[in-house]
């Protein structure tokens, strides 16, 4: 046992190594998406594959339970007796890890003094691992690309140029994908060294008891944060537009003690195509919304999901069937995590935010103007849901902490002109407090011929709900303009873009959070003076009169007319 | 006889410095701030240094002023009514920055309000291309009305922002020109002057902040001029920039948010003047103060510049959640880590501290202000490290009851150690916490803490500094003399310096040799000018090339030093060189193959380095040194744990040597105390100091751990 001042010592160093080795892969890595984006786990493990410490700086909610439990699944099918000094694992099974081929884990096995000790680990999401390439348009698995199996990357040292070979064949841009690669390896290795400099410090001959010693600390202060709840079954429902016909997710938080089960039975099945999700993936964004709520600040460790069970029936959205296709993933975990804060709602109200837009993701291509093919994508962030206490964020993205590229660098980089980004009038959900206002981003592709734009949007049809009595925010849009008029094509169609036409896309506001009427009218008088909110939704939904001129408020109008009820 | 003058004016003390260039003569003070017109305070201090030193104005060569003015007009939001005037259909951008949140699990975390509401954002019908075409010519009626519009509002100052402005500027010009042509009386600030970069919210965000506090600054700097004027001052003020070198009011007036960070910078600064003097060149600065511990790494007596910095931040510590100030800025780390740091029980049972401070009030509960949570500064008096007697001169006595007291109850029990155990724990905690930052932060940069010398000052810093060093694997630490003035100090030994930029994205393989040779002219000409104009001869300029260059397809560009020019087709392998040098000393190898792109051109322009030894001023009064040996003034008990060196846990008898009685040569041995006015150093079994001849406290650690 460590005294709480050891253990805190020893703790935020494994935390510190995390941090280091995802810096050193941070640096080093090729693909855009990690340097724009941080779309990149780093983490430590004792020989049993427990987690003892993840980097909090970067890593998406994604790759949280892949980082979690992979470390155990390359064991089974690689136990400890197959390893030796300079070896590196490498997969991207979308079932056993973050639920799509791009996230690549690489883990290299430690050892001291011949034994091993421990692993580290980094996942990062490749710049392209073959196939149909970033879609939700797949069918199966089998269109996504290549699946790489557990297997050795490095053996004793020497990469295995067979399985090089056949990766540099299988995608398109093999030299960045390659390069990311040994970037994993070298931070590995950087981790690595430093796991054993740190066990020599302070004599540990092995991580176990340290490991247990974290696991069981975080473990508790989880069973802690959920004892505090009221026990109780709450369910919330969530509809989205899904595929070709609306999806339907259903959470029921079952709270008994200090252990919660989170049950999606009655969620639609899976469809096929690439919007399913693997269980891991479920469990992650779950376990993402039940912490936000209860306790921010505990360490992903083995522990902190010990408490929570989460089951969805195998075969439905939440856990998608071999080879459902999963690559467009994230088209669908927003609303996972709607529905889990929806069903706490009911017992923790002043905890959860309300619904949030869509963060609306195309992948384009076509000919640019040079001849040159291109392949290029970005993402439009629209409203975060309002809480108890604040306005939600406009056009930012929510439940992923994932930034865009600039406009300028669109431009430079890629052939798309974006024309307009700007905030939407009336787009956030009224509320005591208001839900984040959604953002318009119409944009042009400057191309030889029609260039395809593959949509990953949604909420056009399903606006995010208000919560507490808030309305909800104004649902997205998506429009493509051109001489021959205006059209409206669906939230995950292939569409055709000509030159000169232009595609106008909103992934709509956040859900306000209490009733409207008793927001403080100085607060809609500045969205009115902001451009935010009309003089006529002041009127009729906040029950704010405002001087037409000056727009001051007329108190005695506002005071009589909220009166009204 | 010349005498230069630093004038820091931090939050609540303005610290000065004078010293005379020929008579080796240096006089420190220290001034409360006067919030309201902080000229005055800094006038005051002046005046009183002048009397001390028995001199009149016109014997002072040169004022070096650095304040945080700019930073405190944001963060309190005292800066001018600003305008936007920005690309029709993109007013939003300094709203919706990045798009990303900076926490993954904060429900509820917040941005800074943005310096000008949406109401006085106004799109203006115009469009640059990104190769700088102009798409849509600027829309001048539309334009005028917008103005009108913020006139109306009440504007003070505007801020003007055009996509792709820092390839094309022209629409932006001529929008100040139309300004100026309707309301002269408006300070105005153009993207493609304050930061001509690539990349939208980097700069509008930048731009806002010059502009909103431009005229606040340009007051500020008029007063203050004048009142060196009345003071019969005529030697030139020179005001210090974020970037480590100094510049002139003009050119602070027209972008102060190039001064944001001075003071902390200052403190670098003077760590690499010891550095210099001691005759080591790879330095990390370590800087422990009230609430947080600074560190910063000097590479070639330089400190190392980064691109952006974020000033107001929501959350202290919380990269993102600030606003975005694109500028040249010494590169330091800010951990929340500082004597005033609370330790408590955190939800998991474990020891916790910081980064909550209990700042100067209520402050530590040792200092009697009714504090009652316990404080780094509580664990080291408990400990014996710091003397009640002597803390801050013998003019604050310290409380050692109350800081048991506090230690106790809020740790001790809870937890179920001894106050003695708790506060070891402390003091631990606290260490091991700037060790992991700072082996972060050396990892972010690629860097080995080992091949570093450490740096020490800052009230608290002295004390932690040897652990540190010995974690991170550091032989040497130096303490210098009069730590608690060090960022005046600095300004004193920076060059009178000027930066630009441009962007101009290209493949190394592609480069327009003409182009580039133009950009590089362009820049090089307004650089002569501008030194010249501040009485710098021609054969004092130095002039530095960097591009920030990157492998394709990679997200980060780095800082690349470039070979002079003019260039041609022969210098493409030289560029290519000079990349790989700087990626391979980052990352230890490069990707030979890979194609390389330049994003940004820069130019450093700076006069000569003044030479300060700042030596012989910091002893005091020779004849109250005798040579030979140190001699202890006190013996007292103080606590060694393990990870100090030395096997010994526990109290032990420990000397305690006063600072100002010990000559240059003077060896010390572990364990031992030197307690100085400001601090005390701490040094521990098996470790052993010497006095150098710059009155340096040299500490050698033997490292056997990592």
């Amino acid at each position: 046992m460590y005294d709480a001042v050891t253990l805190e010592v020893l703790w935020n160093r494994v935390i510190a190594i995390c941090e280091e080795q995802a810096r050193s892969l941070f640096n080093a890595s090729f693909s855009t998406i990690v340097g724009e984006s941080e779309d990149f786990a780093s983490a430590l493990y004792d020989a049993r594959g427990n987690l003892l410490a993840q980097a909090a700086s970067s890593g998406t909610v994604g790759m949280m339970m892949g980082m979690t439990k992979g470390i155990k699944a390359f064991l089974r099918k690689i136990p400890a007796a197959a390893l030796q000094p300079g070896d590196a694992l490498i997969a991207n099974d979308p079932w056993l890890l973050s639920g799509h081929k791009y996230d690549v884990t690489i883990a290299s096995p430690v050892f001291r003094s011949g034994v091993l000790i421990g692993f580290t680990a980094t996942t990062l999401h490749a710049t392209d691992i073959g196939g149909i390439g970033f879609s939700a348009a797949s069918r199966q698995v089998f269109d996504e690309g290549l699946t790489i199996p557990i297997m050795k990357i490095v053996k004793a040292g020497r990469p295995n140029e067979e399985l090089l070979e056949i990766i540099r064949e299988n995608v398109r841009e093999p030299d960045q994908v390659i390069a990311d690669f040994f970037a994993q390896l070298a931070a590995n290795t950087l981790g690595s060294q430093k796991l054993l400099d740190f066990m020599s410090d302070y004599d540990l001959p092995t991580l176990e008891p340290l490991a247990a010693a974290i696991v069981d600390r975080t473990e508790q202060a989880m069973r802690a944060a959920i004892a505090a709840l009221p026990d109780g079954v709450f369910t919330s429902t969530v509809d989205f537009d899904g595929y070709e016909a609306p999806l339907r997710i259903v959470a029921t938080v079952r709270i008994s003690g200090d252990e919660m089960t989170v049950d999606f039975a009655g969620t639609s099945p899976q469809v096929p195509r690439g919007i399913n999700s693997v269980l891991n993936v479920t469990e992650a964004y779950t376990v993402h919304a039940i912490k936000c709520a209860l306790a921010p600040d505990i360490p992903n460790t083995e522990g902190t999901f010990r408490p929570i069970r989460v089951l969805a029936p195998e075969g439905c959205l939440l856990n998608a069937r071999r080879p459902a296709a999963v690559m467009a993933r994230h088209v669908l975990v927003l609303f996972i995590s709607a529905a889990v804060f929806g069903a706490l709602a009911h017992a923790v109200p002043e905890k959860v935010i309300a619904e949030s837009g869509h963060r609306m993701i195309h992948a384009l291509s076509g000919m640019a103007p040079s001849g040159e093919p291109f392949i290029y994508w970005f993402l439009v962030s629209c409203g975060v849901g309002a809480t108890a206490a604040h306005d939600g964020l406009s056009g930012t993205n929510f439940p992923a902490a994932v930034g865009t590229v600039p406009v300028e660098m669109i431009e430079t980089v890629s052939p798309v002109f974006i024309e307009r980004k700007e905030l939407l009038l009336d787009s956030g959900g009224p509320g005591t407090f208001r839900g984040g206002c959604d953002q318009e981003v119409v944009f042009r592709i400057h191309s030889r011929e029609a260039a395809t734009l593959s949509a990953m949007y949604d909420r056009l049809l399903f606006p995010a709900r208000g919560y507490a009595g808030g309305g909800a925010g104004r649902p997205g849009r998506f429009r493509i303009r051109g001489a021959a008029g205006e059209r409206a094509p669906g939230g995950k169609e292939r569409c055709s873009i000509a030159p000169g036409e232009t595609a106008a896309v909103c992934g709509g506001g956040g859900g306000g959070y209490g009733p409207a009427e008793r927001r403080d009218p100085e607060r809609v008088r500045r969205d009115v003076e902001d451009g935010l909110v009309s003089p006529e939704a002041a009127r009729a939904v906040y029950r704010v009169v405002l001087d037409p001129e000056s727009l001051a408020i007329n108190w005695q109008a506002t005071t009589m007319l909220r009166a009204q009820g | 006889m010349g005498y230069a003058v630093g004038i820091d004016i931090g939050g609540t003390f303005t610290d000065l410095v004078m010293y005379g260039d020929t008579n080796r003569l240096l006089i420190t003070g220290k001034v409360l701030t006067t919030p309201e017109n902080p000229a005055l305070g800094a006038l005051e201090g002046l005046r009183r240094l002048m009397e001390r030193a028995g001199i009149g104005g016109r014997e002072i060569e040169v004022v070096v002023h650095g304040t945080t003015l700019v930073a405190n007009a944001i963060v309190e939001r005292k800066g001018a009514t600003t305008g936007l005037l920005t690309t029709n259909g993109f007013r939003d951008i300094i709203e919706t920055r990045r798009e990303k949140r900076y926490d993954l699990y904060d429900l509820s975390a917040q941005f800074p309000e943005p310096l000008v509401p949406r109401s006085r954002r106004l799109g203006v019908p115009e469009r640059i291309a990104a190769d700088g075409a102009i798409l849509q010519p600027l829309d001048s009626q539309a334009a005028g009305a917008a103005v009108d519009t913020l006139l109306a509002r009440g504007v003070e100052s505007v801020a003007i922002c055009l996509l792709h402005a820092y390839r094309n500027p022209t629409h932006e010009q001529a929008l100040r020109d139309l300004l100026a042509a309707r309301a002269a009386h408006l300070t105005v600030s153009l993207s493609s002057e304050v930061d001509p970069e690539l990349r939208e919210y980097e700069r509008f965000s930048t731009t806002v902040c010059n502009a909103y506090t431009q005229p606040v600054m340009a007051r500020y700097l008029r007063e203050l001029q004048e009142g060196l004027w009345a003071a019969g001052v005529r030697a030139p003020l020179h005001i210090m920039l974020s970037s480590g070198g100094i510049t002139t009011p003009a050119v602070a007036a027209r972008f102060p948010v190039r001064i944001l960070e001075s003071g902390p910078v200052g403190g670098v600064l003077a760590a690499a003047h010891v550095g210099r003097s001691a005759g080591s060149s790879s330095l990390l600065s370590f800087d422990m103060g009230g609430t947080t511990a600074k560190l910063s790494f000097i590479e070639g007596s330089t400190p190392t510049l980064l691109t952006e910095f974020e000033v107001d931040r929501a959350y202290r510590f919380k990269k993102g959640s600030g606003l975005v100030v694109r500028v040249p800025v010494v590169d330091i780390v800010e951990i929340g880590a500082g004597g005033g740091s609370i330790a408590q029980v955190g939800g998991m049972g474990l020891l916790k501290v910081g980064p909550e401070s209990a700042g100067s009030r209520p402050g530590p509960a040792c200092y009697g202000f009714g504090g009652v949570l316990p404080t780094v500064t509580d664990a080291d008096l408990l400990l014996g490290y710091i003397n009640p007697e002597r803390f801050l001169g013998g003019r604050m006595p310290l409380n050692r009851a109350a800081a048991h007291q506090a230690i106790e109850t809020r740790l001790g029990k809870p937890l179920g150690m001894e106050a003695i155990e708790a506060a070891w724990g402390i003091h631990r905690v606290v260490n091991e916490n700037m060790v992991n930052a700072a082996r972060i932060y050396m990892a972010e940069k690629g860097r080995d803490p080992k091949r570093y010398d450490l740096i020490a000052f800052g009230g608290a810093g002295p004390i932690h500094a040897a652990w540190l060093a010995r974690k991170l694997g550091i032989a040497r630490v130096t303490v210098p003399p009069r730590a608690g003035v060090a960022s005046a100090l600095g300004f004193l030994v920076t060059p009178l310096s000027f930066d630009f930029v441009r962007t101009y994205v290209t493949g190394i393989a592609g480069v327009d040799w003409s182009h580039l040779n133009q950009l590089y002219a362009t820049m090089e000409a307004e650089a002569r000018g501008m030194l010249g104009a501040a009485g710098i001869a021609e054969r004092d300029i130095t002039l530095r090339r960097y591009a920030e260059m990157r492998y394709v397809g990679q997200g980060r560009e780095i800082f690349v030093p470039l070979p002079a020019g003019p260039y041609g087709p022969a210098a493409q392998p030289a560029l290519t060189q000079a990349f790989d040098a700087a990626y391979a000393g980052i990352y230890t190898q490069t990707n030979p193959g890979q194609a390389i792109e330049a994003i940004n051109w820069r130019l450093l322009a700076s006069g000569p380095t003044p030479r300060r030894a700042l030596i012989s001023p910091l002893l005091p009064a020779d004849a109250a040194r005798k040579p030979g040996a140190a001699r202890p003034v006190d013996y007292r008990k103080v606590y060694l744990g393990e990870g100090m060196g030395g096997e010994g846990v526990g109290f032990c008898e420990c000397a305690v040597y006063d600072r100002a009685t010990l000559p240059a040569g003077a060896r010390i041995s572990g364990p031992a105390l030197v307690e100085e006015e400001d601090t005390v150093t701490l040094l521990g079994p098996e470790t052993k100091a010497e006095i150098d001849a710059f009155s340096n406290i040299v500490i050698t650690i033997h490292t056997h751990a990592r």
